[in-house]
């Protein structure tokens, strides 16, 4: 497949990977207070913070063309490495849970669309936990993807993410978002850079501990209220 | 897992009150001794069903799940069943080994089907205080459900539907596939339900089990002015 269509299809919320039922942490903010005039400040926040950390993880997990010369092993022993660090980085357990979700529904696609593939075999008997940004990366590597793409895309669909889910929560038009969204590309771009470097510099030092480790303590505690709130419309 | 080892998914969909829930649970109180029975359940804002499910105490509450859909009840088992499927393989693996799942759709209208996916054959439930004409309306559910249930015979009088109008129409769309009238509070008609439940399990369990796909939503709505029938799709 050419590269950008798939890039376009990794990024389309109509391929099946659970996304629709999470909001970002959105839901719990909104119940704290957050109003329709902040979700744009909210997004750019999250492409800062915690959609850096999940970037930087996912462009390390995409791998160079050097290390996807190197053996299975020593690559699928890396990815477990890399959910190791990024356990570390997500100390809430309803978004460890979240990661997973999409990350497993994200990973059956992987998997129908290049069966053969063994890495994405090793890592889907191997991995405990399959989070979302570890899982795109494999599945840009195996489509031929950058890593600085595999970055991008793991911005885009945190931002669109938030933006889907805040037509339901609030009073905004989805036009609006759209637009919000478009206004971020350039924040997208930059941090798909940023985080495409941050891969390789740890990737040359040889430690995935290297990676971003930013945290969002706020989005952290409301995860946990919300996850033990009722009447909720989205899981995160 | 394969097709014989795990258990048979039955899904149970229905606009909103017809008595999914109800119909699942006199379910599993009238199979659970003879079959290992689980269920997921998919409601909209709460986790309302599975409670329900669980107070009626018909089957462990380990065995229930409920699974959150950000408000797309119709996407979750429809377009992307990745948070269902998920839901199932774990509460099989939990479980195990079970011999039916039923997955209960969040109630949502008559365009409503379970994705071959998710489920192996399916259940389509509506009452008759709902509107007697329903069944003439015609969708997925009501034409090519593998069981269609027209539930609530008893409050028929009441509200003044004609069951023998609702059932004929009902035939006349689907082709041969099984209806049945049926009532939970008085006599009436679970031990067909089960019988068919019963029928669908040991067709599963002899690989010859084949399903309708109900597919998109059927053409009913007919314009009089110019005699032709147009495909008309709702969106919840």
């Amino acid at each position: 497949m050419s590269t950008p269509v798939l890039s376009l299809l990794l990024a389309d919320a109509r391929t099946p990977s659970g996304g629709y039922a999470h909001s970002g942490g959105l839901e719990g903010a909104v119940a704290a207070g957050l109003r329709a005039a902040d979700v744009r400040a909210f997004v750019s926040a999250r492409l800062r913070t915690v959609a850096a950390v999940d970037a930087s993880f996912a462009a390390a997990a995409c791998g160079d063309e050097r290390e996807s010369a190197g053996p299975t092993d020593r690559r699928i022993h890396a990815r477990l490495a890399l959910d190791a660090e990024l356990a570390a980085r997500t100390p809430a357990r309803p978004q460890r849970l979240a990661m997973r979700a999409v990350g497993r529904g994200l990973l059956r696609v992987g998997r129908m669309l290049w069966a053969d593939d063994p890495l994405l075999a090793a890592y889907a008997r191997a991995s405990e936990w399959t989070p979302r940004p570890v899982v795109l990366g494999l599945l840009a590597a195996a489509g031929g993807l950058t890593p600085v793409e595999a970055a991008r895309l793991t911005l885009y669909e945190d931002a669109a993410g938030v933006a889907a889910a805040a037509v339901k929560l609030l009073p905004l038009d989805a036009a609006e978002t759209t637009a919000w969204l478009a206004s971020l590309a350039g924040e997208i771009e930059a941090g798909a850079a940023t985080a495409a470097r941050a891969a390789a510099d740890a990737a040359a030092a040889g430690s995935p501990a290297a990676l971003p480790a930013t945290a969002t303590p706020a989005l952290d505690l409301l995860s946990l209220t919300h996850h033990e709130s009722e009447g909720k419309l989205f899981v995160s | 897992m394969s097709a014989e080892r795990r258990a048979l998914r039955i899904g149970v969909a229905g606009p909103v009150g017809t008595g999914k829930s109800s119909l699942i649970a006199a379910l599993c109180a009238t199979l659970g001794s003879e079959l290992r029975l689980g269920v997921v359940t998919n409601d909209i804002y709460t986790t309302e069903d599975a409670e329900f499910l669980r107070a009626q105490g018909v089957l462990a509450p380990e065995r229930i799940v409920a699974v959150q859909t950000g408000c797309c009840p119709h996407t979750a088992i429809r377009d992307d069943v990745s948070a269902n499927l998920q839901a199932v393989e774990d509460l099989e693996a939990a479980q195990g080994p079970l011999e039916v799942v039923f997955v209960e759709s969040g109630g949502d209208n008559l365009t409503t089907a379970f994705s071959p996916a998710l489920a192996d054959t399916q259940i389509f439930v509506l009452d008759c205080a709902g509107g007697d004409d329903v069944p003439r309306k015609g969708g997925p559910g009501v034409a090519r459900s593998d069981l269609l249930v027209i539930n609530k015979v008893d409050l028929a009088p009441l509200v003044g539907a004609s069951v023998e109008r609702m059932v004929s129409d009902a035939g006349a769309r689907r082709g041969g596939r099984p209806t049945l009238a049926i009532d939970l509070r008085g006599s009436g008609g679970i031990v067909d339900v089960a019988a068919w439940v019963l029928q669908q399990e040991s067709a599963w369990r002899a690989g010859t089990l084949v399903s309708e796909d109900p597919g998109p939503p059927a053409p009913h709505h007919l314009h009089a002015d110019d005699g032709v029938e147009h495909a008309h799709a709702h969106s919840h």
